[in-house]
């Protein structure tokens, strides 16, 4: 019974996302676009920088790889197969830098993921520029027919996401990957093999953020190395999965949510104040804010919180419960 | 032409030495992960571009006044916002100050736009010639400025009582709270310092490089390159590595292009990270 109503919920909310198009302009439909892939990304980051306390900061070099694998292949091979290399091609990449990256742990690991994804922009924008055309941009082939059907491929994507984190999240691996973040000695003093478990966690996430990287190239029509190696990406993905709840399932939906439509809503409310200067810097210059406070008040994100109090109170209620004598 | 790219080199690397020995103090000596650091030196290079235009001051002039304002700033941060959550985990140091700098990059957007600024100085297209090295005067006097700040950092992390308590707080803050140091206070004081270090880094650095603001996020990863490249906790490693990086940075773009010189500082981080993260002058850490 307990597990059957886990399930309400999330179908539920697939059920109400699967009729917005219907009713939704283009417009609101590319918002749902970016909620949901960067939910899915957010998903995927979740496993390595919210279960198992990784916190990279270098996401962006999955993406780029998904995105520009998509571009390069997708004329040549066709855009599944194109995705399917896309998967590919960074799950095979994270190889190697999680095997670079994991000799370090705290704030190391996360300047080394850094270094890594503006390696990358940087070989991608000069000296891969014959392939990459570099900041002039590179064409990209659709995914679909219509502009509006990506709307569905992102909701897809994001699915899958969550079906994916959900169940490794929740089985021994989702457990191991806890017991990593809470003390990675004690973890691997109880047998836990941590350098496999913390790569196994970076693969499935780099897939996910790679195909998650091939979805935006296709719907964005054209990419610049900027558009998807950018630390801009990197940290968005993360501020959304700590703003919603790191280590929660259902945090980087929430904080995607929230962030894409309070940037949408300040772009266009403030967009003819002209004493703020520039809408967009003044949007971003909120959004740090946002992440000072929540970080500040409430570092488990909204999920978290919501779980913490939920939590207390039904601890309190079971006392009242005992002492009651019920 | 080799000798000139490694004194260009040298002369570049004083201004990123003195950028990562700010962020020595605030990261290697006091542990707080500092993502901002950057930024603050973008704070730096934005008042002296002000000061100058508003009122011509001299940029070696308004040295002092980007020091005062960034300490001050620096305190505030610290007291406002960092000292909150500067016992929890080192993930929280890195988001929050990541937010910090996030701010302060698109309140200098909305402020200034995102055009590279300059300032054009009587004496900065001027060069000494000593024997065929040719050195920029505008590059000399900031390395001379850069030279001094270093000497007295390094005086006032060794050799005063302040700095006593600064070290004594990097290597046991409980200890040093039981022995009458006031923790709270001497670390905003520590945090205070390294920011108006930065920008004084960020002054002396305005008559040489353009200041837009995204050259907070490249000042960052910067300052923590040289940091860990010089070793944690030691100051005057952070005066090397950034001797080094500079060095470093001239040769790659001067014999392999413009942008190697970032492909080359990245790898040698890594590089750094992996084969010997102590550092060159650091103690073992973590």
């Amino acid at each position: 019974m307990k597990r059957l109503r886990a399930w309400i919920l999330p179908i539920l909310v697939l059920i109400l996302f699967a009729l917005i198009p219907f009713t939704a302009s283009f417009y609101y439909q590319q918002i749902f676009f970016y909620i949901f892939l960067f939910a899915g990304v957010g998903f995927a980051w979740n496993l390595v920088g919210g279960y198992a306390g990784q916190l990279s900061l270098g996401h962006a070099a999955f993406f780029g790889i998904g995105a520009y694998a998509y571009a390069l292949l997708a004329p040549h091979i066709g855009t599944g197969p194109a995705v399917l290399a896309a998967a590919v091609l960074s799950t095979v990449s994270a190889a190697p830098i999680g095997l670079i990256c994991f000799r370090l742990r705290g704030p190391y690991f996360a300047l080394a993921t850094i270094a890594v994804a503006q390696l990358l922009l940087v070989l991608a924008t000069n000296q891969f520029k014959g392939l990459t055309q570099g900041a002039a941009g590179l064409l990209v082939q659709g995914m679909v027919p219509d502009p509006s059907l990506y709307y569905w491929v992102a909701l897809g994507f994001m699915v899958v996401a969550f079906a994916v984190t959900a169940l490794l999240a929740t089985s021994k691996t989702g457990y191991y990957l806890m017991a990593i973040r809470e003390d990675e000695d004690t973890a691997q003093t109880v047998t836990i093999n941590t350098p496999l478990y913390k790569l196994y966690a970076l693969l499935v996430s780099a897939l996910l953020t790679g195909v998650g990287g091939s979805i935006f190239a296709a719907n964005l029509g054209t990419i610049q190395p900027n558009d998807v190696f950018s630390a801009a990406i990197s940290n968005q993905v993360v501020f959304l999965a700590i703003l919603g709840g790191a280590g929660t399932l259902y945090g980087p939906l929430v904080g995607a949510f929230i962030l894409e439509f309070a940037s949408d809503w300040l772009k266009n409310s403030v967009a003819n104040v002209t004493w703020l200067g520039d809408a967009n810097a003044f949007a971003f210059f909120l959004y740090g804010l946002l992440i000072v406070l929540v970080v500040m008040y409430m570092p488990a994100g909204i999920v978290g919180t919501v779980a913490k109090w939920r939590k207390g109170r039904a601890a309190h209620v079971h006392a009242q419960r005992t002492t009651a004598g019920v | 032409m080799f000798l000139q790219t490694i004194v260009n080199g040298l002369l570049l690397g004083a201004l990123y030495a003195i950028v990562g020995m700010g962020l020595s103090i605030v990261f290697g000596t006091m542990r707080i992960v500092n993502f901002a650091h950057g930024q603050f030196v973008m704070a730096g290079m934005y008042i002296t571009y002000t000061l100058f235009t508003a009122f011509g001051l001299d940029p070696y002039v308004s040295a002092l006044v980007s020091f005062v304002l960034c300490f001050l700033l620096g305190m505030a941060v610290y007291r406002v916002a960092i000292h909150r959550i500067i016992r929890g985990p080192e993930m929280n140091h890195i988001l929050l100050t990541a937010g910090i700098g996030l701010m302060l990059t698109n309140l200098a957007q909305m402020v200034y736009n995102t055009n590279q600024l300059t300032i054009n100085l009587s004496y900065s297209h001027r060069d000494l010639v000593f024997g065929g090295l040719r050195i920029n005067i505008a590059y000399l006097i900031s390395f001379l400025i850069a030279a001094v700040v270093a000497a007295l950092l390094f005086w006032f992390i060794m050799k005063t009582e302040t700095g006593r308590a600064i070290r004594a707080i990097s290597q046991n803050a409980a200890a040093a709270a039981l022995s009458g140091i006031h923790v709270t206070r001497v670390t905003m004081l520590a945090f205070g310092l390294g920011i108006a270090v930065a920008g004084v880094a960020g002054t002396l650095l305005l008559p040489i490089h353009y200041v837009d603001p995204s050259v907070g996020d490249a000042f960052s990863l910067l300052a923590f390159i040289i940091v860990v490249l010089g070793g944690m906790g030691s100051i005057l490693g952070s005066a090397i590595g950034g001797l080094l990086i500079g060095v470093i940075a001239q040769l790659a773009s001067y014999y392999l292009g413009q942008s190697y010189s970032d492909v080359l500082t990245y790898v040698v981080f890594l590089l750094v990270l992996l084969f010997k993260p102590s550092g060159l002058l650091g103690r073992s850490r973590v």
